[in-house]
């Protein structure tokens, strides 16, 4: 019966009114979202699933961020979660390392050309989903995901089915049927990592959680002890279960509120080093460097210690490339790891002077590089914690900067546009305008 | 911590057991060589059975309470095609038609528990598994909307229905006493198999074909026989149907989908010795049939009248019109 008490308290929480805070964070987490699911829009992968629904009749009324085709929501919300996802680029919840949004805001999406409701509902649906994945994840951490799964596609499907239910107005019974059909319907296992096949997780898991809600509103029932019944879904997915953190002050407590964006778009621990470099970019100026040393936290030697990537997958595991694009470029985005810039003369020669000098003395968010001139002349920079980590969120404007610039690869004039109408979404009466905007850059 | 083992793992992009071929490579050897003439007597009669279990099944249940609930809600979001699907006057997409059939097959023989309206239902008797309600779904539905002979959609089945049951018994028992429904898991991998045949894949978009679906297996057994159910056996069908046509257009997934340290038999079997299955996965494929006990004993006695009528056409007839012969 737990998912029926979940549910209760959601839908009474949601018919109360969500608090200002926790609406203000899912503001944050769409941006985001929409930020990466604009930038991996045309994407091979997203090509293929769109290409596939296109030939072979997926095609309907529910659109897709950035792209101009009209898909079946099912299609709809398995290209827009895995775009969303396809950069790593997205939202994470760094206890479970749960992607909260991907799956949601792709259920979500999938529905708003056919349920045309308020803003504040469409914002208050993915809050809904995103909060229930990170207690299930919770209850499963680390266990389920040291095994091998991709929590974010095993929780994302339950996620999926709360929106999708709160946007279709189902009420707190149907909606914890949809939350049991949902988890009778988990995916993902860590072996596609570094494939095609990692994105879809999130995309699959809208579109199941969205055949959950819509089986839900048709009347058709889950058994009611769906996720902690001996042969449940907790008891399928992990070997050890807190069963007591999926409801521990539900509706009070908002797990959402720990969200992070990442600033850059590779492993976490190699971010303070890059944002370091990013920091003595202005005072290199462009002269010659005969020496980089970076002061790091051993983790970045063991998991992003490859001092010569061959391509944007492995720079991604590179702090040493990192940090040489950091020191000449001032800036690492998407642009940062596509192939060209990878593999350019002026990086690898960079890369081949950058050492890593790790030391347990150092926390992993912190970082501090130093950089020797050709002229002789020292220059260090130090962060103690790096921007998007717990202790020092990405600011508003931060964000604001961050989506403009994944926008903007795919619509040059429309990124003011989006961001706009994305923070404006709460006093919106109608999805028209949001979708408008994430759909045609207008 | 955990963030730190997601980007070790995307370090180790292999995760492969030694250096033989991968399982799903070998799937789609198999998949891409085997011609009809090729498959032994008992074999043939085993995909005669289980097609004969799906469309009879597929009838039985197409106008049950599953099925039409399921119907509803596809409706409700919109879907629609042009495949038809037994018993029905909806058409779908190929995989929409092949989510229908594969619940209808479920809720049919469920309905009645055992026989339906004439037709056996064909499971595995070692582990149970029934490649009807997935194998036989979505090949139907491929085979609906393509339009190929009859020979070629029960090579499909045979394919479909011998994976199965060679992943099954790497999983079982520990897979369905942790919970899982094996139409619903490793009838997506199995099913996909059958649908990668009729979609003529090349090898390397087969083997892809295979590792979309395994992560996307799922299913729960505590769903018991409720609409639920039939319609998470119904989705093994349908995904796999889609699987191998994004493999098809260029979805790339892992090699070791199957026997990977993070794959479908280390996650969802009870500590698989992942080196030995994959063993047996690959081995004899084509020479030996492990499917071949899904025929009855003594062999070729039983039957109904969809496959009676099965076994007399020649496997030279357009499917369709086997279809249209059977419909009368």
């Amino acid at each position: 019966v737990l998912s029926r008490s979940v549910s209760e308290t959601l839908v009474r929480r949601v018919s109360d009114g969500l608090p200002d805070v926790v609406r203000a964070e899912t503001v944050r987490s769409l941006l985001n979202v929409v930020g990466t699911s604009i930038a991996a829009s045309h994407s091979e992968t997203v090509d293929v699933i769109v290409g596939v629904a296109t030939q072979h009749e997926g095609t309907g009324s529910a659109r897709v961020p950035g792209r101009d085709e009209s898909l079946d929501p099912l299609n709809a919300a398995l290209a827009t979660g895995t775009a969303a996802h396809l950069d790593d680029f997205d939202d994470t919840h760094l206890e479970t390392v749960v992607h909260p949004a991907a799956a949601v805001f792709a259920a979500g999406l999938a529905l708003a050309s056919s349920y045309d409701v308020a803003g504040v509902t469409f914002l208050d649906a993915m809050a809904l989903g995103m909060e229930i994945q990170l207690r299930l994840a919770l209850a499963m951490t680390p266990w389920h995901y040291d095994q091998g799964w991709h929590i974010t596609g095993t929780v994302g499907s339950v996620g999926a089915a709360v929106t999708a239910a709160h946007l279709m107005g189902l009420d707190a019974t149907a909606t914890s049927a949809a939350m049991g059909l949902a988890s009778s319907l988990p995916l993902g296992h860590r072996e596609g990592f570094g494939t095609m096949v990692k994105p879809l997780h999130p995309g699959k898991a809208a579109a199941n959680g969205l055949l959950a809600a819509a089986l839900a509103r048709r009347g058709v029932a889950a058994a009611p002890d769906a996720l902690e019944a001996p042969n449940g879904y907790f008891a399928m997915l992990s070997p050890h279960v807190e069963l007591s953190r999926v409801a521990d002050r539900l509706g009070d407590r908002w797990e959402l509120l720990e969200n992070t964006y990442k600033p850059y778009p590779c492993g976490i621990v190699s971010h303070p080093a890059i944002e370091a470099a990013e920091r003595l970019h202005p005072q290199v100026a462009g002269r010659e460097i005969v020496g980089v040393t970076v002061h790091c936290h051993p983790l970045v030697v063991e998991l992003t210690g490859n001092p010569t990537p061959g391509d944007g997958l492995s720079a991604r595991f590179s702090t040493i490339h990192g940090v040489a694009v950091g020191l000449l470029d001032g800036t690492v985005g998407l642009e940062q790891y596509a192939e060209a810039r990878v593999g350019a003369t002026d990086v690898a020669g960079l890369r081949a002077r950058v050492a890593l000098s790790p030391s347990p003395d150092i926390p992993r968010d912190s970082a501090a590089v130093e950089v020797v001139l050709d002229t002789g002349e020292h220059l260090r920079a130090d962060i103690d914690h790096v921007r998007g980590s717990l202790a020092r969120p990405l600011t508003d404007a931060q964000l604001d900067e961050k989506v403009r610039r994944l926008i903007s690869a795919r619509f040059p004039e429309g990124a003011a546009r989006i961001i706009e109408v994305t923070r404006a979404l709460p006093g919106l009466s109608g999805l028209g305008e949001f979708l408008t905007a994430i759909v045609t850059g207008r | 911590m955990t963030e730190m083992n997601e980007m070790h793992e995307m370090n180790d992009l292999t995760g492969m057991t030694g250096m033989t071929v991968p399982v799903s490579r070998a799937w789609a050897d198999l998949v891409t060589s085997t011609t009809w003439g090729a498959v032994p007597p008992v074999s043939q009669l085993v995909a005669r059975r289980v097609l004969s279990d799906t469309v009879g099944s597929a009838v039985a249940g197409a106008r049950s309470e599953p099925v039409e609930r399921l119907v509803q809600a596809l409706s409700d979001l919109g879907l629609a095609g042009h495949v038809t699907v037994p018993g029905r006057s909806e058409t779908w997409s190929s995989s929409i038609a092949a989510t229908v059939t594969g619940a209808a097959v479920r809720a049919g023989a469920s309905a009645v528990g055992g026989a339906v309206g004439g037709a056996v239902v064909v499971d595995d008797p070692v582990t149970h598994f029934r490649p009807a309600a997935s194998v036989g779904a979505a090949a139907l539905a491929a085979a609906t909307a393509s339009d190929v002979r009859l020979g070629e959609l029960l090579t499909a089945i045979v394919l479909g229905t011998e994976v199965g049951c060679r992943l099954a018994d790497a999983l079982e028992p520990g897979h369905s006493g942790r919970g899982w429904d094996l139409d619903g898991t490793v009838g997506h991998v199995a099913a996909v198999v059958a649908a990668a045949r009729l979609l003529r894949l090349e090898p390397e978009q087969v083997a892809h074909a295979v590792a979309v679906a395994a992560t996307e297996a799922t299913g729960h057994r505590a769903l018991g026989s409720s609409p639920a159910a039939a319609v998470q056996a119904g989705m093994a069908a349908g995904d796999a149907v889609e699987a191998a046509l994004l493999a098809e257009r260029g979805l790339v997934g892992p090699p070791a989908s199957i026997e990977g340290r993070r794959g479908m038999l280390a996650l969802m079997g009870d500590h698989v010795d992942l080196e030995l299955a994959a063993s047996k996965l690959r081995e004899g494929l084509g020479d030996r049939w492990v499917s071949e006990r899904l025929a009855p004993e003594p062999v070729g006695e039983d039957g109904d009248a969809v496959l009676r009528q099965l076994l007399a056409e020649s496997p030279e007839t357009p499917w369709r019109s086997v279809l249209a012969s059977l419909d009368r």
